[in-house]
């Protein structure tokens, strides 16, 4: 421990080419030292080192054969942040998922948390959400065996920020407030404390994009008396701007200008540049609002100046209040190519669109693949029965062997006998009985082998129609996904569309009002598209691992898929949910797909005025039940005993609930059906709390 | 001035943005609830063409255009829509109920040149 101190000391002091003469030694006391050394030695290589020297220590840490995961992992790590080949990012993430794979091999419970911790922001830093996500529960499942209560915050943020990210707001303010609760539970000391200001601050910006200003600022003020408290002013003055956002939101300009020009002097004090550049974005909207065009542009070409000098790229948000400015100056034309550019700065939603797709199509070739699987291993019994076949007919050999055998030694004793003709034709009887028999034998094989082939036959003819039931099934689930969705997305996109053609004429045809009006229309346009495309993103969740899933958001993402049918039905939803949370485990993807399935069931069902589809959530015998119930046309008696029946199809067009039903069971859940003719008919779902 | 088109949509934002856009060449008469553009139909006999949209929730496009054929049958009819196609828009098609089905997103240049191909100019 001491040679790792003096280790970092010299980091501390500059000394490289010391640091690494010390380095090998230090690897000798790794071998016994725990895996959090190594991984603080590992991010010291990353973030001091520069990248030659990094690979060659990395190349030593390999070859140490105790740490060969770690090493791997590290060295793979550093190889993808300087990749700089596609070949080469290719080759790294192959080895990473090989040393990946290596993870349980003997480790202790910590240090498999830890590795699984770092998968995740490995896979994070290259973009594989799902793959993250999953790293991350083990992660947090492990840590949770034992206690861990600082890993566990630090796990519960980390998750908190990726849903942040993906913009499910509710989760991640869940999420910090469970890693606030471990973060005292670790008993942090003072300094350390200040790191709940984050999670604070955080925790208001949910807030901030849910729109519930209140709660923001209540949470920014939390933050703020901690930093405070602290004496911290970068965070103090941080949590300021955050808040004069909302004043900006509520309107009340003068105190958010204050407010602002703190944040800004402050940010560029403690060299915080990106920092400095939203707050200076932040006074240029402001400024706008306020008509104060000239202070505005000020500001605005400040703000592509510093980036210049900083050597950071402009964010999305400058182009944004850019083309509020050029708006306000009626210049559209220059308006319209900055708005262009900010929607192009936002990822398109064509390519999530087609990433979400791409999504389901996974899904759909695991599905398949593990009916290959299946398959493979009927294959592989018949293979071990044929054996076992091979093994009678040699015991038949041999035994056929030993009679001859026998029979010699019968002939001996009768030749010395001297009864030999008889005993000659007593063998020959003897011989035609036993070829007899073989080939009886070898008859009898043979059947059996057609039979295999028969039950074999008739096995994969069962899997391919059990196959293509889910295939259809999940194709209906798409269609109703997809018809939901195209006109929420097409229908803005016909807007921008639309508008961009007016924008292109070149004729003084459209004055300044009513291009203002199409500008307005069309940001609203991709507002609405990003919203869907968000709610979307939950169906097509790559469900690998169960994860915990809050009851409500279950329902309103499924019914904000569905709302352009249900205001166009006319439908109302009646909603009766818990007051608490209430939380499941499982495949995020699949329930989502539950939900909408009988949903959508209700909605086909729906006959008279007035439409009612009444959704209650509640806790039962410690389970947590979800009840939808429909005042439809209902179901016959032979419809209902049939409604999870994988054959049966309520029409041509509209199969059961078979698919559902899988669902349901493979989130270890229960589903059951009611229903009246010319009544309506009701759902009831129940998930065990004891996961 | 072209043309004078009735076009119902029940949204606002798309009536607003179609009539912007279409008036350098045609008179569009906007109107939301496809009932007042039935009254409309009725009343006023110069409509020289009807744009509708497919679902709407006092009556959908379907029966609108149904019911407005009764008594406005020698005027073309058109669809728009973010919705895909089905059978039903298929036959309508096929017996010329509807003359064109425009698909969103389009653009301008598309209705346009669909309109004055059936004569509407």
């Amino acid at each position: 421990m001491r040679c790792l101190k003096f280790f970092f000391f010299l980091f501390l002091t500059q000394d490289l080419l010391l640091a690494q003469k010390q380095t090998d030694s230090l690897l000798i006391i790794a071998s016994t030292a725990p895996v959090d050394v190594h991984y603080q030695l590992f991010s010291n290589f990353i973030r001091k080192l520069d990248s030659a020297e990094a690979i060659v220590y990395c190349q030593k840490l390999k070859a140490q054969d105790n740490y060969r995961l770690l090493a791997f992992f590290a060295a793979n790590y550093i190889a993808l942040k300087l990749a700089e080949s596609d070949e080469r990012k290719e080759k790294a993430v192959i080895e990473i998922i090989e040393a990946l794979n290596r993870v349980d091999e003997s480790y202790t419970i910590f240090e498999s948390g830890e590795i699984n911790f770092h998968a995740f922001r490995f896979y994070n830093t290259i973009g594989a959400k799902m793959a993250a996500i999953e790293h991350l529960s083990k992660s947090i499942g492990l840590f949770e065996q034992i206690d861990q209560y600082g890993r566990l915050a630090k796990c519960w943020r980390s998750n908190a920020s990726l849903m942040y990210t993906i913009g499910y707001f509710q989760n991640a303010i869940v999420d910090y407030k469970l890693a606030i609760d471990y973060y005292w539970k670790a008993e942090p000391s003072e300094r350390q404390k200040l790191n709940v200001v984050a999670y604070y601050n955080n925790i208001a910006l949910c807030h901030r994009n849910l729109e519930s200003l209140d709660s923001a600022v209540h949470y920014f003020n939390l933050a703020l008396d901690l930093a405070q408290k602290n004496n911290d002013r970068f965070w103090s003055a941080l949590i300021n701007g955050n808040i004069s956002l909302i004043y900006m939101d509520q309107g009340r300009y003068a105190e958010a200008k204050e407010l602002l020009l703190i944040d800004f002097r402050t940010s560029v004090e403690f060299k915080q540049y990106s920092s400095a550049i939203n707050a200076q974005i932040a006074i240029a909207d402001l400024f706008i609002r306020l008509g104060e065009v000239d202070s505005a542009k000020s500001y605005l070409d400040a703000v592509i100046l510093s980036s210049e000098l900083y050597g950071l790229t402009l964010p999305a948000k400058f182009f944004l209040i850019s083309s509020d400015y050029f708006r306000a100056l009626s210049d559209f034309e220059n308006a319209l190519e900055q708005l262009s550019i900010y929607i192009s700065k936002k990822e398109s939603a064509e390519s999530k669109m087609k990433q979400a797709s791409d999504v389901i199509n996974t899904r759909f070739d695991y599905n398949l693949d593990l009916v290959k699987m299946k398959l493979e291993e009927s294959q592989r019994n018949q293979e071990i029965q044929e054996k076992e076949i091979t093994r009678q007919r040699l015991l038949t050999l041999l035994f056929g062997i030993f009679l001859i055998v026998l029979i010699v030694q019968v002939l001996a004793y009768i030749r010395k006998n001297r009864i030999a003709n008889e005993a000659l034709l007593t063998i020959e009887k003897l011989n035609k009985r036993i070829s007899g028999s073989n080939l009886h034998f070898k008859q009898s094989n043979e059947d059996l082998i057609a039979e295999k082939e028969k039950l074999n036959e008739a096995l994969k003819r069962l899997e391919k129609a059990q196959a293509q039931i889910l295939r259809n099934d999940r194709m209906t689930s798409l269609g109703i996904l997809t018809r939901g969705i195209s006109h929420e997305i097409n229908n803005p996109l016909n807007l921008i569309s639309l508008g961009l053609d007016v924008m292109k004429s070149t004729d003084n045809t459209y004055d300044s009002k009513e291009k203002a009006q199409l500008l307005d229309g069309m940001s609203g346009a991709v507002l609405r598209v990003s919203q869907m495309v968000r709610n979307l993103g939950e169906f097509s969740k790559d469900s690998a691992k169960p994860e915990r899933i809050e009851v409500q958001e279950l329902i309103e993402n499924s019914l904000g898929v569905l709302s352009h049918d249900i205001s166009q039905m006319g439908l109302t939803i009646l909603k009766e949910y818990r007051a608490e949370p209430l939380f499941i485990f499982g495949y995020s993807g699949e329930l989502h797909q539950v939900i909408l399935h009988l949903l959508s069931k209700c909605m086909q069902s729906m006959e008279n005025q007035p439409k009612i589809i009444r959704i209650s959530t509640f806790i039962e015998e410690n389970s947590a039940c979800i009840f939808i119930q429909d005042n439809g046309k209902g179901l016959n008696h032979e419809e209902l005993s049939n409604i999870f029946d994988p054959f049966h199809m309520m029409d041509e067009r509209e199969p059961g609930l078979y698919l559902t039903y899988r669902y349901v069971e493979n989130n270890r859940g229960q589903i059951s059906c009611s229903s009246k003719e010319s009544e309506g008919t009701s759902f009831k779902l129940s998930f065990s709390l004891n996961y | 001035m072209g043309s004078k088109i009735l076009y119902v949509d029940d949204e606002k934002l798309n009536l607003m943005f179609l009539q912007l856009a279409l008036k350098e060449h045609f008179e569009l008469i906007t109107v939301s609830d496809p009932l007042d553009a039935l009254k409309m139909l009725l009343n006023q006999n110069d409509f020289k063409a009807v744009i509708s949209d497919w679902k709407m929730p006092q009556m959908s496009g379907i029966a609108f255009i149904h019911e407005a054929r009764k008594f406005s049958k020698n005027i073309p009819y058109f669809m728009l829509s973010g919705y895909n196609p089905d059978d039903q828009i298929a036959q309508m098609l096929a017996k010329g109920v509807i003359l064109e089905f425009f698909q969103k997103p389009t653009n301008v240049e598309k209705i346009i040149g669909s309109l004055k191909a059936h004569g509407v100019e």
